[in-house]
């Protein structure tokens, strides 16, 4: 689904975010990629969008190479949802939110309210799509910007820190959400117990290169690993220190 | 900073009042556009002293308000802060143009008075007309039309652009100028030498904000241009709107109606 | 300095529209050419935004029928260039006409000229950046933004002056309208140069690449500064005599001016002000009845004054009652289906 080889992100100014990495995703491959704040892992999700300048080295999603003339195709299979909802819902009413998407991409009107009533069903939140944005409250708001990814139908879901801005009841409203839908998922979170909950595989950032990458199972008990990335072990494993695995 | 409080709730009340479904809301845009069109010429193009066949023109608000469904209070409310400007042009003529053309009642009544009250009539009817095109037609309507009737489509999505962006930097204003004010107690506003520095910040927070946003937009597929589902064609009842309505405007324009209504009775 | 349509005559309106119509044509073919970086359009948009919000606060100017506030031009093309700042202000107008009832929508040319095209495709190339030099630097940034501010927003209240005048509503005599526009606009003019110096400074801080990409996308003519006063200042004495010959005539201004400009007797200017005046009115007249406002005050008589009362009362009467009607029987519809 993502194969990205030597693939390297520079911001407008120069600065190396992502430097030389390379790994890919298979369908159904879901998985988290964890680091400390300026890492580089929102910076990766927006270069795979093909939303910073174009990227050095080789990136295919759906093996359709990452170029200026074939990022509308790329857009669309893959979703973006930001780490802000409020950058993501702009329009007046959610309803314009949930529209835009498929208009921009010529689908039909009828197709597009089907769509909607569908997502909208399985998020649990009609009733909200003549509100503002600005009147949701951030778990709704959290709900609204997956919906608008959702309408797009994408194949690849790809989200940065989706359970922040969250209250208990809501992170665990998405984790269950997030576990039942089918596209292939790459979750960027310091949310270490969603990781281990939702990803059979991580990938660890650090400073721009993959340190480590493999079953989250076994990356997410290594507290030395962890330690090394400005990382903490998953609270929901910290009472098993000791059967970490110590190297 | 309250009336940019005003400013958040006033954007979305047009938006709001577009999409009610009357009669008017469900007219073909460019109809709409047309008549308003069509409309403002015939009222800008009276004489600087005409006040009777202005009113004729009366009967199109009066009409189409209801008609839209479209809550008066508002209106006026959006009505009446443009009447002064006008109201104080049209003073400059009752100061300075004093010839008098008739008496009514034993007062003179000076060719200034009547252009005072020809501008405020004017004034009142075309931002009506005006408003009642926002109120009933929603933004990307009629950018789609513009659009159609080859307007440039880096100023119509610029337009539409700066609508949201309206939104977001109401926001941020008003989060930091609450920020400020709990950090100079005793202040009631921003002081001159911070207005640099805070007008700045502002500036870049929003635009950091609108990137993000625009990323957020571009990720969804936009391209560069608002994408809108096709145009319905126009429809026989659009198509009499376009006719019929202009038609009476000549009508009214050239004929002083209330002039011969008065004449049955008098 | 918004203008309102009912100030504005059609011939006026209509010219400045297509004036204005012309230079935004150009300036978005010229972005789409030089194929905008992504980056700029989400800055413009924001900028608008910015601009609006500060124009929301208004001062009056007494008896002109006009408004002050701050133009915001030179802070826009400062920061996005002069191109992108016109169409940006011009957007902001579009917006202000059409939401906010600030601005005619015929007089939106006007508007677009006066508070658009004067300070972002004339003052900005000619004025500030040649003044601004190659670098960006703290010292730079003040006197460029406050002579061009003020220069932007004297030419524009000038223009506001000349259009109102050309198209003969309002009874104002052309000396007494500059000398309420010009002094105020000075006032504002300085206030507003000092806090777009201050925001300058600021995003130089911060951001230089912004400022420093919009300069990069405009070119300085290569004429030096004298020659450029010069040409302005001609053009400026030009237009004032030029279209008071147009404007329709209230003796004590025309007089005034045209014996400024063209040294003649009281009673051949007048001649030559209405024949040239309503040659202009036919050619340029949309409808063929208008009348000529210097006749207006004679045939505009209602002989019979009672019946004009009354025939405008009953209609007016006619209007509110069809209103009140139609809103009942909407109501009552609403009822019966609840």
């Amino acid at each position: 689904m993502i194969q990205a080889q030597n693939l390297t992100l520079t911001y407008p100014d120069g600065t190396v975010s992502i430097n030389d990495i390379t790994f890919s995703l298979e369908e159904g491959e879901d998985t988290a990629l964890i680091g400390a704040n300026g890492a580089g892992k929102s910076t990766l999700l927006l270069g795979l969008a093909g939303v910073l300048t174009a990227p050095e080295g080789a990136l295919f999603i759906r093996g359709i190479s990452c170029v200026k003339k074939n990022l509308s195709l790329i857009r669309r299979e893959l979703g973006l949802v930001f780490q802000n909802p409020d950058d993501q819902l702009f329009m007046a009413t959610i309803r314009e939110d949930l529209e835009f998407g498929p208009a921009n991409y010529g689908i039909q009107k009828e197709e597009t309210q089907k769509r909607i009533e569908e997502v909208l069903s399985r998020l649990g939140m009609e009733g909200l799509q003549e509100k503002t944005a600005q009147k949701l409250s951030g778990g709704e708001k959290r709900l609204a910007a997956i919906a608008t990814v959702l309408v797009m139908e994408p194949s690849i879901m790809l989200l940065d820190e989706p359970s922040s801005f969250l209250d208990p009841a809501n992170r665990r409203n998405l984790i269950r959400l997030l576990s039942g839908l089918p596209q292939t998922k790459l979750i960027a979170t310091h949310d270490l117990d969603l990781a281990l909950e939702l990803c059979p595989r991580v990938i660890l950032l650090k400073a721009g290169r993959i340190l480590a990458d493999g079953k989250g199972e076994e990356l997410l008990r290594d507290e030395n690993l962890l330690q090394s990335c400005g990382l903490e072990l998953p609270l929901s494993l910290a009472g098993t220190k000791g059967k970490c695995i110590k190297k | 900073m309250s009336s940019i409080q005003k400013v958040g709730r006033e954007i979305y009340l047009m938006e709001r009042l577009a999409q009610g479904t009357s009669a008017l809301h469900c007219l073909h845009p460019r109809a709409k556009i047309v008549v308003t069109f069509c409309y403002l010429v015939a009222v800008v193009s009276f004489p600087r002293t005409e006040v009777l066949g202005l009113v004729s023109f009366f009967l199109y608000p009066a009409i189409l308000i209801p008609v839209s469904e479209t809550p008066w209070k508002p209106l006026f409310r959006r009505l009446l802060p443009a009447l002064p400007f006008v109201a104080l042009g049209g003073i400059s003529n009752l100061l300075f143009d004093r010839t008098t053309l008739f008496f009514l009642w034993g007062v003179p009544v000076t060719s200034g008075m009547q252009a005072c009250l020809s501008i405020i009539e004017k004034a009142g009817l075309s931002v009506m007309a005006v408003l009642l095109l926002a109120a009933t037609t929603p933004l990307g309507e009629l950018s789609r039309e513009a659009k159609g009737m080859k307007f440039p489509g880096v100023l119509v999505d610029l337009v539409v652009l700066t609508c949201r962006y309206l939104g977001l930097l109401w926001e941020e204003g008003v989060t930091m100028y609450t920020a400020y004010l709990l950090r100079a107690p005793g202040e009631k506003g921003i002081r001159m030498r911070d207005a640099g520095p805070f007008l700045g910040n502002l500036l870049l927070r929003s635009i950091s904000r609108a990137e993000r946003v625009y990323r957020a937009m571009v990720c969804r597929g936009f391209a560069g241009e608002f994408g809108y589902c096709n145009s319905t064609p126009l429809k026989p009842g659009d198509l009499l709107f376009i006719s019929a309505v202009p038609g009476v405007f000549t009508f009214f324009r050239l004929v002083n109606f209330p002039l011969l209504l008065g004449g049955i009775f008098v | 300095m918004h203008m309102a349509d009912a100030l504005l005559s059609p011939a006026v309106g209509v010219s400045m529209c297509a004036v204005s119509a012309g230079a935004v044509v150009y300036a978005a073919a010229k972005i789409k050419k030089e194929e905008l970086d992504e980056k700029k359009i989400p800055v413009m948009g924001v900028m608008g935004a910015f601009v609006f919000a500060a124009q929301m606060i208004n001062f009056t100017i007494p008896a002109t029928g006009s408004s002050g506030h701050i133009g915001g031009g030179i802070l826009l093309a400062a920061v996005l260039g002069g191109g992108p700042a016109f169409l940006t202000i011009t957007a902001v107008l579009i917006i202000q006409c059409l939401l906010f009832a600030d601005g005619g929508l015929l007089a939106l040319g006007c508007n677009v000229f006066n508070m658009g095209l004067i300070p972002c495709l004339l003052v900005y190339p000619l004025l500030f950046k040649p003044l601004m030099g190659r670098s960006f630097g703290v010292r730079r940034l003040t006197a460029p933004s406050i002579l061009g501010v003020v220069l932007g927003l004297q030419l524009g209240a000038f223009a506001v002056v000349v259009e109102t005048l050309a198209s003969g509503i309002t009874a104002l005599p052309f000396a007494t309208f500059l000398a309420f526009m010009q002094p105020i606009h000075l006032a504002i003019g300085l206030v507003e140069g000092i806090v777009t110096a201050a925001v300058l400074h600021f995003v130089f801080a911060v951001r230089p690449e912004l400022l420093e990409s919009a300069a990069a996308g405009t070119k300085i003519p290569a004429v030096p500064m004298k020659k450029v006063l010069l040409i302005l200042g001609v053009l400026t004495l030009v237009t004032a005599g030029g279209l008071s010959l147009y404007a329709s005539g209230y003796p004590d201004g025309l007089e005034w001016s045209v014996e400024a400009v063209t040294g003649s007797s009281e009673l051949e200017a007048r001649g030559v002000i209405h024949s040239a005046a309503a040659f202009l009115q036919k050619t340029t007249a949309l409808l063929p009845d208008y009348d000529f406002p210097q006749e207006v005050g004679r045939s505009a008589v209602p002989g019979t004054s009672a019946a004009g009362l009354v025939g405008g009362a009953l209609t007016f009467g006619v209007a509110i009652s069809c209103g009140l009607v139609i809103s009942a029987m909407k109501k009552k519809a609403k009822n019966k289906a609840a």
